[in-house]
């Protein structure tokens, strides 16, 4: 098991190098740079853009700006960004970790609500509350994010619903006690939680749907019944244990867009995380936030699969790595 | 023992001493509101459309940035009216002009005290300076006070005195002083450090940053909201002598999108909002039933307009010279202004919330505007009288031909994800369509249209638009013939054209007199010279209306200062 993580993380490495080299040369072959906003304004001297692009490093050769910014990184500096002019550390921090609450209560949402609904439609296959679910499933997977939002924000104006509209925190944050602090980020939590949990619990639930109906109809499980088990124990210890396993590697794939997939969820609902940082970065040509934003990404998405596969090796126990 | 209590007595009297000295700085010059007494105190709400980037404002390239602490934590020596939009006194409560207009002599208000309770004097505004002129500070602030390559001396004259001295006449000058100062005592060090360019970056200490304007930064949360509190040692007072601004805190919640910032409103979480053209008429209708009003302030400063590329340099010529031969003929441009529907256009792409522009100086502009301009109002049958003068002529399936049997056919570029200008586009290519031309109309990205516009130069024509302002001299990078955003023919070496060279002309005589009549002559005839030879075309512009609570009292919205432009001297109804 130790060999094969020590493996595992070796081959992260030069991984991560091509994804790096790939998003940096992609970016940087587009046309323009972070400067072009500039040169439409007419307060902005020819002159003054020349010499800022000397100072970002934008006149030289692709090749040389990119190992600059690698040997750089390598030393844990991950560069300053062009709008900000401080290091990118400094403006990802706070943005990183309200994404992580956002992501992590949509996905705790997401999973809480659909596994026991996909076990019971896979239990009551075709009965109305069956098709009712399947009819919001396909509608949660097929609604986009951002109009969600905005339908949900639309009706708490609409129909006066004491929610908040926008943000994290209200105004009176600061002057509140602790308790009411979280209740209030819980309240703000809300509406994004939904939106986002949605299209999650729509795949999640149709998923397991499917796992679980292909293992309720497999030779075991009527083996189990004719043994006389309790039907209780036949659907949550025989089926259950077995139908989850794709959903872990499911689970380990989601752990990657805990910071990426929520970018328009958080725009409209103005949720101060990452996605919309990073949207702004990738646009305007900041590129070395945007550098850094898309190596925290990729690195997520390794670290998932990697929870995922040892997750299944826990869960299962005929799984093992050598 | 004695000589312990002797040195504490010492130590209390010099606090005491120090801290009288503090208390003594008396504000001599104090300004007066002249409207209605208001009661002090509550809680402003507003909202902004993006993170701040930076709060140095020397640094601060974007509005994002700029009109978070501009002229609300930082102010100039002079700085311009809300509604007039002319020069006026700020921290400087007086100043004189030699009569050969090349010595501005600035008198400070005395007794002007920082937010942190220090005194600003001359001493500040000599800061300022230095820091603008030393060239390892990427500012732009630099370039409009570089006159014929050279940077104004200034000097202390006392402690309330300072003195600019210029080697031209240089009307903007004045202008150029509502640049906002900054505090000797916060900033002196960094700059001697060198790290003057990343100090008071968005993770600053908020107490750090030191202004004289009427709020000072209280909280930033990064994405969410920025508070400011009233500065406690403003320079204005209300009629009863009590310090300005009236109210103690003023919230500006960072909204993602529009459509946030609609809604907050709506439910009553903000106090103004500015009000999208789709949102304005059921807004309208809300607005009689509700506790607030919707006021349009007119036309606001941005511009859309149609540009064809005039310049000789185009590397696409070898192939299809005769696009220059087109382009540079003035009756197809004026064609193509009389193809423009502007009624459709306000209603479809701004929701009939727009004015039709003809002019290079925008409206709102009152001291420069020429409302007498040559104007094309829509008409196609002029469209195609222009066009049969201009030499073109119709095949018989009706398309456009010029004088050697070619069709007219041309690209029109404009950006991408511009609802506003692809709607326009739309309309535009429509129209000349119907004129029998061949259009293909093609939004691509920002960036690689500005690389099309700014260093390849192989465009056809470009929908594209830049924002105005009061001082028509900020248009010196785009009027004359050498200015980069010269976008038809950019950084040429001498004028290609005697209208060209007649709009160089008077750009350099605009600036060679302070004298604002003798200004306005000469921008008014540069005025009449862009609508008679049409280099670009423009288009409509958006009107810019706010909705405001009528808590909100001591407003006079305007597009160019918004609501809050007097921000010190409103007030909230209990």
């Amino acid at each position: 098991m130790k060999t094969y993580i020590l493996r595992r993380i070796l081959i992260v490495i030069p991984l991560l190098l091509v994804i790096s080299m790939l998003s940096f040369f992609i970016m940087q072959l587009s046309p323009g740079n972070y400067l072009d906003q500039m040169r439409m304004n007419p307060d902005i001297s020819r002159e003054l853009i020349e010499s800022m692009e000397e100072d970002f490093g934008l006149n030289e050769g692709i090749m040389t700006q990119y190992f600059a910014w690698l040997g750089q990184t390598l030393q844990g500096n991950l560069g300053e960004s062009f709008s900000y002019r401080v290091p990118v550390t400094q403006i990802i921090g706070s943005r990183l970790f309200n994404t992580l609450i956002l992501s992590l209560s949509a996905m705790v949402f997401a999973w809480v609500i659909a596994i026991p609904i996909a076990i019971y439609s896979a239990t009551h296959r075709y009965n109305i509350l069956d098709n009712l679910f399947s009819v919001l499933a396909f509608i949660g997977l097929s609604i986009p994010n951002f109009f969600f939002a905005l339908l949900l924000l639309f009706l708490i104006v609409r129909y006066n619903i004491p929610l908040p509209v926008s943000g994290m925190t209200s105004v009176m944050h600061d002057f509140m006690t602790p308790r009411e602090q979280i209740l209030d980020i819980l309240r703000h939590l809300i509406v994004p939680t939904i939106v986002l949990g949605s299209a999650g619990t729509a795949t999640i639930m149709r998923q397991m749907r499917g796992q679980m109906l292909d293992v309720i109809n497999s030779d075991y499980i009527r083996t189990a019944r004719a043994k006389g088990l309790k039907e209780s124990t036949v659907i949550n210890k025989h089926a259950f244990r077995n139908a989850i396993n794709p959903m872990i590697t499911m689970f380990g794939l989601q752990l990657s867009s805990l910071f990426s997939g929520a970018a328009l969820t958080e725009i409209v609902t103005g949720w101060p995380g990452l996605g919309n940082l990073m949207l702004t970065a990738v646009r305007s040509k900041d590129l070395y936030l945007a550098m850094a934003g898309l190596m925290m990404g990729s690195l997520m998405l390794v670290i998932g699969n990697l929870i995922a596969d040892l997750l299944l090796a826990v869960n299962d126990p005929r799984i093992h790595y050598n | 023992m004695k000589k312990m209590v002797f040195i504490l007595t010492i130590i209390l009297f010099f606090n005491f001493a120090i801290s009288t000295a503090a208390e003594d700085i008396e504000l001599k010059d104090p300004w007066i509101s002249q409207r209605e007494q208001g009661n002090h105190g509550g809680t402003l709400i507003t909202t902004l459309l993006g993170d701040p980037k930076t709060f140095n404002t020397l640094i601060a390239k974007e509005t994002s940035s700029s009109e978070v602490i501009d002229g609300y934590i930082f102010e100039g020596l002079v700085g311009r009216n809300g509604i007039t939009t002319e020069i006026e006194s700020r921290l400087a409560k007086d100043w004189e002009i030699s009569e050969d207009g090349k010595t501005y002599r600035f008198y400070l208000r005395e007794g002007v005290k920082w937010n942190d309770g220090q005194e600003f004097t001359a001493d500040d505004v000599i800061f300022t300076f230095d820091l603008i002129s030393d060239k390892d500070i990427p500012t732009s602030a630099r370039d409009g006070l570089i006159i014929d390559g050279e940077f104004p001396e200034y000097r202390k004259i006392d402690k309330y005195t300072v003195e600019f001295e210029l080697a031209e006449t240089f009307a903007p000058f004045l202008n150029s002083m509502t640049l906002m100062i900054l505090p000797k005592h916060k900033l002196y060090e960094p700059w001697q450090k060198g790290n003057f360019n990343s100090t008071w970056g968005i993770n600053t200490d908020p107490s750090e940053i030191v202004g004289t304007g009427p709020y000072k930064l209280a909280d930033y949360r990064n994405g969410e909201r920025i508070v400011m509190e009233k500065n406690e040692h403003y320079w204005r007072q209300d009629s009863e002598g009590k310090t300005l601004p009236y109210i103690d805190r003023w919230v500006r919640i960072i909204v993602g999108s529009q459509e946030t910032d609609t809604l907050l409103f709506e439910r009553g979480e903000t106090h103004t909002l500015g009000v999208r053209g789709i949102d304005y008429n059921r807004l309208k209708q809300q607005s009689a039933r509700s506790d607030y009003s919707i006021i349009d302030g007119g036309p606001s400063f941005s511009t859309n307009f149609l540009v064809f590329n005039m310049n000789p340099r185009n590397p696409n010529l070898e192939k299809q010279p005769w696009k220059y031969e087109w382009f540079t003929n003035l009756n197809f441009r004026r064609a193509v202004a009389y193809s423009m529907d502007k009624e459709t256009m306000i209603n479809q792409a701004l929701a009939g919330q727009g004015s039709k522009q003809w002019s290079p100086i925008s409206a709102p502009n009152q001291v420069f505007l020429n409302e007498a301009v040559k104007k094309y109002p829509y008409n196609l049958e002029k469209a195609r009288e222009e066009l049969k003068k201009g030499g073109f002529s119709w095949d018989d399936n009706g398309r456009l031909i010029d004088q050697d049997g070619r069709k007219v056919e041309f690209n029109i570029l404009t950006n991408a994800g511009n609802e506003t200008r692809e709607t326009l586009l739309n309309i535009i290519a429509t129209e000349l369509r119907e004129l029998g031309m061949k259009i293909n109309s093609n939004p691509i990205d920002f960036n690689r249209l500005i690389s099309h516009m700014e260093s390849d130069w192989d465009y056809d024509s470009v929908l594209i638009g830049l924002t105005g302002g009061v001082e028509p001299h900020a248009g010196a990078n785009v009027w004359p013939s050498h200015g980069h955003l010269h976008m038809w023919n950019p950084v040429q070496e001498e004028a290609a054209t005697e209208w060209e060279a007649r709009i160089d002309e008077l750009f350099k005589k605009g600036v060679s007199t302070v004298e604002t009549e003798e200004r306005v002559k000469y921008y008014n005839e540069f005025q009449e010279i862009v609508a008679e030879q049409l280099p670009v075309i423009y288009t409509v512009t958006p009107n810019n209306i706010y909705a405001v609570r009528d808590q909100l009292k001591n407003t006079e919205t305007t597009a160019y200062g918004g609501v809050l432009w007097n921000i010190y001297e409103l007030y909230l109804e209990n």
